[in-house]
């Protein structure tokens, strides 16, 4: 049986300078990047010199601070915040100071079984490398049982970008799932070394030739990930 | 286990970010906490070439590799509510519109090599009638089909077709653009 996730989305985050006071749903509207009927029935929207928070039903989130900018969706097609993003960044504020951006899914997915999540922890995190203390961690009783908690693992990327990286963590969720979490890295310098490696015109190429591989990536590691969980060592011999 | 202990143990320069995510706190408390300026541990131990002075290497400041002020990483505040998974999702450019039929090249986005390869005829039904203005040669579009769940359905088949407004992009910089291979 496959497993079917208890939630998958996608999210783009850039680092930089922003206003976030200009980021307001009838903003968006005037520019064209959303209908007049998708701004309408936003619920609440936060706006202030420093915060713009707010949801498109069925569409995506924005949330931008003066150094942060996140848009997420869990609506198909993803490319949408992607493409958005770039309107913003690479043509409408063009000027915007850019130092780094990402690309990333998150996925939680329930396990068929304590067995099941207790093996994916101890394929993750083997025990044994931990000595004695490792094998103290093991319990037959879930009450006193302990393990992996949370794990991270870092690729250094330099083929696509000057400097970046593609992160993976898996983690426990709440009601028996796990969540596992990708951020593929581009990191363009600090704000003083940024002004000769292009305007965010330039970055937000980046984006556009990069988006469709990245999420392809992340959703074979997630997929990998789910098979673990569910086939445990099987896994790893069919993919040998 | 809960959510709570997980963040606690969380270890790295996402806490910043993590804490600001799963708190739903006050805004004017949240900028009183907001530090004014994120510095990573990885910034910190590049800055001061701690590396090389614990390998017994002579110090370099030229071997910096200067990053950015933040991560872009997302903590896990898991949105809940409905799930959408692409099974087979398209890129389309139209070619031509007629008696009812759009004519389009498709690139196979899922399983093909990024070229594309097939003309498809769509009936012209299948596009949302709110797109009418772009369904013209020449117009872009994403063709998506999902698996959609919630919590309170079952699993469903959707396709849906989205035309993407892809900007004009002219850097004014252009040392960056140059390192895009464009297909």
């Amino acid at each position: 049986m496959e497993i079917h996730p208890k939630s998958y989305s996608v999210s783009i985050i850039v680092r930089g300078s922003f206003n976030p006071s200009i980021f307001q749903p009838w903003w968006l509207v005037h520019q064209g990047l959303v209908t007049g009927e998708e701004a309408e029935v936003i619920d609440s929207p936060v706006i202030s010199q420093k915060l713009a928070k707010f949801t498109f039903p069925d569409g995506f989130a924005v949330k931008v601070e003066p150094h942060y900018y996140q848009i997420s969706t869990q609506v198909t097609p993803f490319v949408r915040i992607s493409d958005l993003t770039q309107k913003i960044f690479g043509q409408i504020l063009a000027e915007t100071p850019i130092t780094a951006f990402g690309i990333n899914l998150e996925v939680e997915f329930p396990l068929t079984s304590d067995e099941n999540r207790n093996r994916l922890g101890k394929l993750l995190a083997p025990q044994a490398v931990w000595g004695k203390w490792g094998e103290s961690l093991d319990s037959e009783d879930l009450a006193t049982r302990g393990g992996m908690i949370h794990i991270a693992m870092k690729e250094v990327v330099r083929s696509n970008r000057e400097n970046g990286y593609f992160r993976v963590e898996v983690r426990p969720g709440s009601d028996e799932t796990i969540i596992v979490l990708t951020n593929d890295h581009f990191d363009f310098g600090t704000p003083w070394t940024n002004v000769e490696k292009g305007d965010s015109a330039a970055k937000m190429l980046i984006m556009r030739k990069e988006f469709d591989d990245s999420l392809k990536k992340s959703e074979s590691l997630v997929d990998h990930i789910m098979h673990l969980a569910q086939h445990g060592e099987e896994t790893l011999r069919e993919r040998t | 286990m809960g959510e709570t202990a997980l963040n606690i143990d969380r270890y790295d320069d996402s806490s910043l970010i993590s804490r600001q995510e799963d708190e739903d706190i006050d805004d004017t408390e949240y900028w009183l906490d907001y530090p004014e300026t994120e510095l990573k541990f990885e910034d910190y131990f590049e800055s001061v070439d701690l590396k090389s002075a614990r390998d017994g290497l002579p110090v370099q400041s030229h071997n910096r590799v200067e990053t950015s002020d933040g991560n872009t990483g997302k903590s896990a505040k898991i949105p809940r509510g409905k799930v959408e998974r692409v099974i087979q999702e398209w890129e389309g450019e139209i070619i031509c519109v007629e008696n009812d039929v759009v004519t389009a090249v498709l690139t196979d986005l899922t399983n093909g090599k990024g070229q594309a390869d097939t003309e498809a005829d769509i009936p012209l039904v299948e596009f949302d009638s709110r797109d009418k203005d772009q369904i013209v040669p020449g117009s872009i579009f994403r063709w998506t089909i999902s698996y959609v769940s919630g919590q309170s359905q079952g699993q469903r088949r959707q396709a849906h077709i989205f035309f993407r407004d892809i900007p004009t992009l002219h850097p004014r910089s252009p040392k960056l653009f140059d390192d895009v291979v464009w297909d």
